[in-house]
């Protein structure tokens, strides 16, 4: 063989593909031709070269931010599902006999949150409520470790209500309650977006996006338009917050949000101090965001005292 | 293992694959938010098609294959839509974090970045072989089932693959000293378990 081989079948020949005669051929070519050993040789620096490149470690808080995303998963799926088959899911499901293990467990729990693996997420200190589907699931903290140093534990206690009679427009039962409605400024537009307030007092780093990831899905999984309703007076409101008028609720959603959908403001605290949380949708490129606003946070002024991007929010 | 609906399972399985999983994911899209959002989608894909696999043993390459078809799916869409340019804020967030990602004190090197530039060269099926034998040192026998095509297959992609980065690649090596392998610093040997053997490519 007096031609030189291609370099496709030089890396091909040092793969073994090629069928014995050919690489016989190859073989006798090598062995006179410094060009094609070269090309060998630099093949399979090639490889050395891939195996070579070193990668960022796994970012600290992507464990937490997927542990979430997947127990969210679990509970959208329970609210979808209809009773017989949530019953198939090793989900604790208010309303249906506890699973005998579990009959004598201090309360409900979301499995996922339970592990120690995800202890970090235990600090959430949230409970999470399904009641759009008629069924109800919690966090029993009480039991854990972290949930006494989660500042605002208590008042995420879910009451034992009366079980939900299944009916699509149970009311949401618990701890979010429903702040002004406001509007802001969204593409020129004036739109209206109802606050909340889930009690939550969120916390700096990773638990501040685990914690507005949670918030969200409550508020979402709650029946938002029934409670809407079901506000004799949405202006008469006196939650703790309500030192921070509409107006500057108002001006501030507008300043953060910067343009973007808003997807929940709660009326809550930061790290104990009065604070908008506000969550604004994916935009182009850019994933959602969570926002810690300050007390002093209004049109002029934002006040940002904590920004998270947010995992791909459940639809 | 029964992980079917039940997150806690599925949770432990994750966290007991998740380096394997987060290199796979890194060393195909390069970035770190992307490879983020890919790994918490095929997690979240996984976790609804839990009950689509069988038995333990197939369980790592299962989840591999899923995290590698995320990856591509990204991939291939990356290279279908210009880049949207967001909120000036969120832009720079975002760079932020993809930049300390990067070049980080563990992170690429120049040098590294233009290997990365030169593989996105490639059709993702040859990419996508490349990184699990020459990037993780994945058996051609795991990568193909993990890919799930012949051993042959992935040996003719591999092939390819480094013909084709071959003039792009060798600019980049002073006198063929490049290349100390420390790649297995955190997740331990990159080998599926109980698939040793089979032809490595190497």
């Amino acid at each position: 063989m007096s031609r030189h081989a291609s370099t496709d079948t030089l890396a091909s020949y040092a793969e073994g593909l090629l069928k014995p005669r050919r690489a016989a051929k190859v073989a006798s070519h090598l062995a006179g031709c410094a060009q094609c050993s070269g090309q060998i040789q630099e093949l399979h620096q090639v490889s050395v070269q891939l195996a070579s490149v070193q990668f960022s470690q796994m970012p600290a808080d992507l464990s937490a931010r997927i542990q979430v995303a997947i127990a969210s998963e679990a509970t959208a799926r329970v609210t979808t599902e209809s009773a017989g088959e949530a019953s198939r899911r090793d989900l604790p499901v208010r309303g249906r006999p506890a699973h005998g293990r579990r009959a004598g467990s201090r309360g409900w729990r979301i499995p996922g949150f339970s592990s120690p693996l995800v202890g970090s997420l235990a600090a959430v200190g949230a409970a999470v409520i399904v009641a759009g589907g008629g069924y109800e699931i919690a966090t029993n903290l009480s039991s854990s470790p972290a949930g006494s140093t989660a500042g605002s534990s208590a008042e995420h206690h879910v009451p034992a209500a009366s079980p939900v009679t299944g009916s699509a427009n149970a009311p949401a039962t618990g701890t979010v309650r429903y702040g002004p409605d406001i509007t802001y400024q969204h593409g020129g537009r004036s739109e209206t977006i109802h606050t909340v307030e889930t009690g939550t007092n969120f916390q700096g780093g990773a638990t501040f996006r685990a914690q507005a990831v949670t918030a969200l899905s409550r508020v979402r999984q709650s029946n938002f338009a029934y409670a809407k309703n079901a506000m004799t007076s949405p202006f008469a409101y006196s939650g703790p917050n309500n030192t921070a008028d509409a107006a500057q609720i108002r001006g501030c959603v507008s300043k953060v949000a910067a343009g973007r959908d808003v997807l929940l403001v709660d009326l809550a605290r930061f790290q104990g101090q009065q604070a908008t949380i506000v969550i604004v949708a994916s935009h182009g490129s850019a994933p959602a965001m969570a926002y810690a606003a300050g007390a002093s946070c209004s049109g002029s002024n934002a006040d940002i005292l904590a920004t998270q991007n947010l995992p791909r929010l459940p639809a | 293992m029964h992980v079917e609906g039940d997150p806690e399972a599925f949770g432990k399985l994750f966290e007991r694959h998740r380096d394997r999983l987060w290199a796979v994911a890194i060393r195909t899209l390069g970035d770190p938010e992307e490879a983020a959002d890919a790994l918490q989608d095929a997690m979240i894909s996984a976790f609804r098609r839990a009950d689509s696999f069988r038995g333990d043993s197939a369980v790592t390459t299962w989840l591999h294959r899923i995290v590698v078809n995320a990856a591509l799916d990204r991939m291939r869409r990356r290279s279908a839509r210009p880049t949207v340019s967001g909120d000036d804020e969120e832009m720079l967030d975002s760079l932020a974090t993809g930049r300390s990602g990067v070049s980080d004190p563990s992170g690429a090197t120049d040098t590294q970045l233009d290997v990365m530039a030169a593989l996105r060269h490639l059709v993702p099926d040859q990419q996508a072989a490349l990184v699990l034998v020459d990037m993780l040192g994945y058996s051609v026998a795991d990568a193909a089932e993990v890919l799930g095509v012949s051993e042959g297959t992935v040996k003719s992609r591999a092939a390819r693959g480094r013909a084709r980065l071959l003039p792009r690649l060798s600019h980049l090596r002073p006198a063929g000293t490049t290349g100390q392998d420390q790649r297995n610093r955190s997740a331990g040997p990159h080998v599926l378990p109980a698939q040793e053997g089979g032809d490595d490519a190497r």
